[in-house]
Formats: C-alpha cells, structure tokens, sequence
C-alpha cells in the first residue's frame, strides 16, 4: 500500500484544474517558508498552493512580465481562478512576495472581489546580521493576523503543533533515508512526500510511516546498478517531470534540492522555553532559494550531497529556458562539483513539455556514457 | 517629414542637442577617475564596487574609492563592448536570459585581457561588493576578487501609501515604519563595519550628516529642474541629456561638485526655458519613458520630433531623484539612509506606489502617453493599468525589440508610429 496511495494523491496534487477543497477553516500558504505550526495551533488548517504543470496560465500573463517563470505564473493562475476563494486567510513567504504585491492591488482596483484577506510573511534570512526583532515581529503579525481571521491560538495548543508537526518531520526523514540506501524508486518516493499536498499532516504521517515499512523490506538490490543522482533545479521541483525525464535514463534519484523533496522536513522545531524564538530559528535555517546569501547558505545543500560518503554517481543541474537568476550560480556549482570528482550534467531544455522531456533524458544518458568511459 | 495631423513642420533645433554641463560633467569623471585609479593602483587603498540602490553616501563620508556597477556597465556599452564582454560570459557558462546589463561588469573582471583594453583601463579589484540581493552578479565578482560579498535585504512593506512622493521627504519614518527601517538601518552598519575594517578608518557621524545633506541640496536642484520641464510651455532640454546629467550626477553625490554640477544644469536648462529655446517648437505631444536604460539608444527620444512632434519629458531617472532620494531629519544620519532605502524600489516598481506615481507625473507633465519597456521587469502591467484607467495610453515596447543585441530600429519605430497614430492622434496641442 503506501506508495501507490500516496502516488495517487500526488496526482490529485497536480490536476488542473486545482481544486484546492478548501473552506473557511482553512489558510491557504504560498511558499514553503511559514510557520505552519503556528496556523494549525489556530485551529486551521494549513493548505499549500503549490505551482501545477499547466499549459496555459492565460489570467497570470496578463499580470506578469516576461521575467517570470512557470511557476509564478501557475501559482498567480490559481489564485486568480478563484482556488483559495472560500479560505479564511492567503499567507505568502517572502519569496512570492511579488505576487503579494499584485495581488493586493487586483484587490484594491476590485477585480478580485472575493479573495480572502493577503498577508506576508517577511522572514528575514541575512546569515550575519541580527534580524530577529523584525522576524519576531513578522511572526506576531502573523498571529494577530490569525486572530483576526477566527482563530485562537494558545502556548499549549502551539506546542502540541509543533511535536505534531516534529513527529511528521520523523516520518518523512526515514523515508528519504531508505531511499538514499536504494530501496525503490526515487520518482515514487518524491510522489508519495509531494502528497503533502493535499493530505493533513497527520494522514501524510501515517502511510508514509507504511511506506517505511515496505521500503525497509525491501533490499537495496531493487535498484542497484542504476546510477544515483541528485537534482539540483532552477524552480522549485512542484511537477515530476524532471525526476521521470531524469529516471527514464535507466538511474535513481535518491535526493533532490527541492522544499517539496529531500528538503521537505527539514529540522525539527525545539519548543523548549521559547517555542515562537525556536520556530523563526528553525525557518530561517532550512530556507531555500536564491534570495539566500551568501552563496555557501545557497549552496549548502549540494555541499553536504557531494561531500557525503554516499555522493551520488551524477549531479543534474536543471536550467530551463525560462530561467533569469540560477544561472548566476550554475559555474560555481559545476566547480564544486568538481572538486568533489562527482560529475555533471546540465539540462537546458523545458520538461513540462515532451520533447524537452526526452532531450533530458538524453542529456543524463550521453553524461553517463561519458563518465561509463572515464 | 509625414505628420499624421497634418501640420507644418518647423525647424529642428540641432544646435540643442547637447548641453555645455555635459562638457564639465565629462571633465570631472575623467578627473575623478584618474583619481580612482591612482589611489586603488599605486596607493593600494581599498575599493568598493557598489549597486546603484545603495547608500553611496557611506563610502563617501569614509572618502573610500567606489563605483557604481551599472555606471561602469554604461561606459562598456557606450564604448560598444557589450558584446564582447556578453561572449566572456558565454565562454563561463553564464547563459544569455541572465541580465546581461548588470553582467557586464562581471564579464569585465573574468575576462583575460589586459587591463588596457578594458573601457577607461578596467576597474581594480574591489575589497567590498554590496549590492541588494536581487543581483545575480555581482557575488562573483566578490568571489572571483576575492572581495567580501554583502547582499542588502529589504524589508517587504505592506502599508500601501499611493501618496508616499508627498510624505516621504519628512515624514519617512511614519511613512516605513520603524521595524522596517531598523532592520534595514541593522544592515547599513554592517556595511558600515565593513569599510571600517578595510581601511582602517571610523566612520565619522558629522561628515556622514554633511554628506547626506549635500545630497539632498542636489536633489532639490534636481526638483528645480523637474519644475522647469514640466511647468515651461515646451521642452527645453531631450531627455536624453537630461539623463545623462541625473545619472552622471547622482553616483557623486553627496560632494560639492555635484551640487555645483547640478546648479549649473539648472541654471542652463532655466536659461533655455527664459530664452525660449524649445527642442521642438512644433512639439504637439508629450510622453513620458518608464523603465530602463536605453543608454545606448538615447536618440530614440528625440526620433519622433522631426515627424510628429513627439518630445519625452519624463523618465524616473529624474524623479525618483526628486520624490525618493531627498530624506530629512539629520539626527541619526544612518538611519535617514534607511528610511531613503527601505521602500525605494517598490516606488518605482510596485503597485499602487509606481502607478499612483506615473499617473501624477502625467498630469504634472502635462503628458499624453507613455512608452514603457518590458525588459524582464516586474510591475509593468499595473502601471499600465493605473495610467490607462487616468486616460494616459500606454505602448508596451517588447523586450526583443530594445535588446541591444538585436536592437531592431524598424520594427520599434513602426511600433512607435502606430502608437502615435492609433491612440495619440487628436489628443496633442
Ligand atoms: S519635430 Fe519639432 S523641431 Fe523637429 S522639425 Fe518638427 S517641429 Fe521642428
Ligand atoms: S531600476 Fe529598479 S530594479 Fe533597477 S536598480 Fe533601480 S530600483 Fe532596482
């Protein structure tokens, strides 16, 4: 069971067009980077509306400029179809802080007249200076702004979130170390943890705690003799097209940079004397993407992947046509890499699309000819 | 010589084409940069490469070397090296959607060249590089150089003021918010830290005060001519000189040359508003450019006189100098810093700020439409909107068409013309 379950709901997670079955005991997240455990303490739940593989997103291109990518634009296109509608409350992280912005203006000019309530927020991740006032302040705002919405949150009820919340986040790490052993396949674990999507915590908990089972039944041999690869990708990974296009070249993924992937738990929130200090301090230590400075925060995640004694057979650097910032960080990567003796392969091509599909696929196959050859 | 009202064309004015200022304002960058490089070169002072969003201010109270990256990226494309140094990008594996602009200057570290063949002999190598973070570049250049890397955050503002040109000046702080400029004003002390370390030197408060207040003399000598071009009853000056002076003004500010700098700007553009000298005594519309350089193209402002009797009297290059770079209140001179920066680039980007702003401007300017460019940028679509809603039509000018790579001059003028035809025709003077 587990797996196919799970694979299920993560198709339901990809379907357009998105029916997020939320309502008015619900707060819809933007971004990754909020303190789930705080809305649920409120009596919410937390729903993600993370970005689908779409054709067209025709109402998010009347809004966004040629700069941005698939995934702003599917996101935008969900909001603006009316998915979080009947929610209590949308929260954004700071990193779709632009559609924050756009957002709050469609609602001010009256074109979306039924959005529920806007709000940011605003974690500040400098690595050197001290901006826990502000965060701490982003985090009573966002409170208030919960209070203000219907919920109530209370010490005790934000404590029992976060052991919930810190139970999941155990569950989800023995997954991902079973497949880093080699047992099953690394498309049908990324599913079965992207069914966070659209299951409640507490149920994800459950069958992957199943799937667990399985896989720790399951000898390494299942996969063994593929390569093992670990994708690093311009865009949040919020589609199963790049690990398939990668996969289909006979390997395994065993990790993925990706909040929806080997990124999805993260550390475990301590609650300790001080449970609102420790969930900003766990949020600013596990954000990813490119606003992250400097380049070893950025980057050290492919540091621990490459340095590890397990280091995978080949790193996939995925830079889609649409891309206008990771490229920035692509040469220095490589060199990483590099000096690490892990070789890679760079993707140029749009998978969500077939033929940019089958030319990844290709592209991870020739790289492996190459390095099969010395 | 077509004109699509149909009147009598007169005589172009190509005796203004250039202001004297741009003599003087030559000159001092000449000087100022042999200064540079004298310093960085055989004295071995620390320099500072900085972005154009940054409290330059800092460096100049410290009397430390710098410059401001997309001013040197000027230069290389105004000597035509962008494409020389896009292609040093190639060969290192930075692919071309990347923003080439900011890029140049990268491009111009990583390339092998001697120093001589580089535009004005290159830039040294810098000790700092800080720019805000949504700046791909400029962390390799630190780590090629070696430099120290700082990436500025900005708080995100939520309190949506469209009013913020008329507040901001004294009441700033009300107008940010003071958790946000003190976790931005946390950030310039770093910065601050920094330039101590590498030179050895303290900050001193009273200069930095005087600084900043030379920096808003200027930019009240900016507001003089903002009056000028759009209260006389015709243009006196192209807009591209007009940017060329602000900008070429504005990365020395905070100096007593670029006050003087600016009096004489004002002083010459007053001359020609007193004389009547108007860069097209036919002008029958007038536009206004949002978005981005066009540094290389600045005739494409002064194209459409001749025919149409199109002039360009507004850009944000010279307001935001007015409405967003003056701050008073020198008590903290620091913290004025961060209250000119916690916002600025949703001002000029983001709605309602942008929009609510362009559309005063129109009116202010006595503009009939706009022109603005779709460079990769962001909040383009609701300055539009804000602007379409007051009656100010707008041409979208897509990207392709200005890159400089492949700047497509027939295609953006019939664009421009079906524009002028279309949407402006019977709305001009
Ligand atoms: S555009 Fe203006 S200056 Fe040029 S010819 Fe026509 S009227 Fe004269
Ligand atoms: S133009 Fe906009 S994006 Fe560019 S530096 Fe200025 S504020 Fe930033």
């Amino acid at each position: 069971m587990g797996a196919t379950t799970l694979e299920t709901r993560y198709g339901e997670a990809q379907a357009w067009p998105a029916d997020l079955g939320v309502d008015a005991s619900c707060v819809v997240c933007v971004g990754t980077n909020i303190p789930i455990e705080l809305i649920t303490a409120s009596g919410f739940r937390a729903v993600p509306l993370v970005a689908r593989p779409v054709a067209a997103t025709p109402r998010a291109d009347d809004l966004l400029e040629s700069g941005y990518g698939a995934e702003f634009r599917s996101v935008l296109e969900q909001l603006l179809s009316g998915a979080a509608d009947s929610a209590a409350l949308v929260v954004f992280d700071r990193r779709f802080r632009d559609l924050y912005y756009y957002l709050k203006e469609t609602v001010r000019l009256g074109w979306t007249p039924s959005l529920p309530p806007l709000h940011v927020f605003d974690l500040l991740l400098s690595r050197s200076v001290d901006c826990s006032a502000y965060n701490r302040e982003q985090l009573r705002l966002l409170a208030a702004q919960l209070e203000r919405s219907g919920g109530a949150a209370g010490p005790a009820r934000l404590t029992g979130a976060i052991e919930a919340a810190n139970a999941w986040r155990a569950s989800v790490r023995t997954v991902l170390a079973q497949r880093r052993r080699g047992a099953g396949s690394g498309t049908a674990v990324f599913r079965a943890l992207g069914a966070a999507r659209v299951l409640d915590r507490e149920s994800h908990r459950v069958q992957l705690d199943a799937l667990h089972t399985v896989m720790a039944g399951t000898p390494a041999a299942a996969s063994s003799g593929r390569p093992r690869i670990a994708l690093f990708a311009a865009e949040t990974l919020y589609h199963d097209r790049l690990h398939t296009a990668v996969e289909s070249a006979g390997t395994v993924v065993v990790d993925e940079d990706s909040e929806w992937g080997s990124r999805l738990a993260g550390s475990d929130v301590d609650p300790g004397t001080d449970p609102a200090a420790a969930l900003l301090a766990k949020y600013w230590a596990d954000a990813t993407g490119r606003e992250l400075r400097p380049f070893d925060a950025r980057s050290a995640f492919l540091r621990s992947v490459v340095d590890d004694a397990a280091a995978p057979d080949l790193v996939v650097v995925h830079v889609p046509p649409s891309d206008t910032r990771f490229g920035w960080d692509v040469p220095a990567m490589v060199r990483m890499c590099d000096a690490a003796g892990v070789p890679v392969a760079i993707v140029r091509s749009d998978v969500l699309i077939d033929d940019g599909h089958a030319e990844a696929t290709t592209t991870v196959a020739r790289a492996l000819d190459r390095r099969a050859a010395g | 010589m077509t004109t699509t009202t149909g009147g009598a064309v007169g005589t172009p004015r190509e005796d203004l084409a250039q202001l004297d200022v741009t003599h003087s304002l030559r000159r001092h960058q000449r000087e100022w940069w042999a200064q540079l490089k004298a310093r960085t070169g055989e004295n071995g002072e620390p320099f500072v490469l900085a972005g154009a969003n940054i409290p330059h201010e800092i460096f100049e109270a410290m009397d430390i070397p710098f410059v401001t990256d997309v001013w040197y990226s000027g230069l290389v494309a105004a000597k035509r090296r962008s494409g020389h140094y896009s292609r040093v990008l190639d060969d290192h594996g930075y692919h071309r959607r990347l923003d080439r602009y900011a890029g140049l200057v990268l491009g111009v570290y990583l390339d092998e060249d001697e120093d001589q063949e580089k535009p004005w002999g290159g830039l040294p190598d810098p000790a700092l590089v800080v720019t805000m973070p949504d700046h791909g570049a400029a962390e390799n250049i630190a780590a090629r150089t070696g430099a120290t890397y700082l990436g500025l955050e900005r708080p995100i503002a939520t309190r949506p003021v469209p009013g913020w040109w008329e507040l901001g000046r004294h009441a700033w702080e009300d107008l940010e918010g003071s958790d946000r400029v003190d976790a931005l004003l946390a950030q310039f002390r770093e910065l601050v830290a920094h330039c101590e370390r590498i030179t050895g030197r303290r900050l001193d408060v009273d200069r930095l005060r005087s600084v900043v207040a030379l920096a808003n003399r200027q930019q009240e000598l900016f507001t003089e001519v903002r009056t000028l071009l759009s209260t006389s009853p015709k243009l006196p000056v192209r807009l591209g000189e007009v940017m060329s002076q602000v900008m070429g003004i504005q990365w020395h500010r905070g100096t007593e040359w670029a006050v003087q700098q600016a009096e004489r700007f004002r002083d010459e553009v007053r001359e020609r508003v007193e004389r009547e000298q108007w860069v097209c005594p036919d002008e029958r519309y007038r536009l206004m450019y949002l978005g981005l350089g066009l540094w290389q193209q600045l005739e494409f402002f002064s194209r459409f006189e001749r025919s149409h009797g199109v002039v360009f009297a507004r850009s944000n290059y010279l307001s935001i100098a007015c409405d967003a770079y003056p701050r008073y209140g020198d008590r903290d001179p620091l913290r004025t810093l961060a209250g000119r920066y916690v916002t600025f680039n949703d001002y000029l980007h983001y709605p309602p700020w942008a929009g609510a702003w362009a559309e005063w401007e129109s009116r202010t300017h006595r503009l009939q439409g706009a022109v603005q460019l779709d460079n990769g940028g962001h909040g383009t679509r609701f300055i539009t909107a804000a602007l379409e809603t007051a009656g100010v039509p707008v041409l979208q000018l897509p990207t392709d068409a200005v890159d400089s790579r492949a700047w497509d001059e027939d295609r953006l003028s019939a664009l421009v013309l079906r524009f002028i035809e279309q949407r402006l025709a019977g709305t001009g003077t």
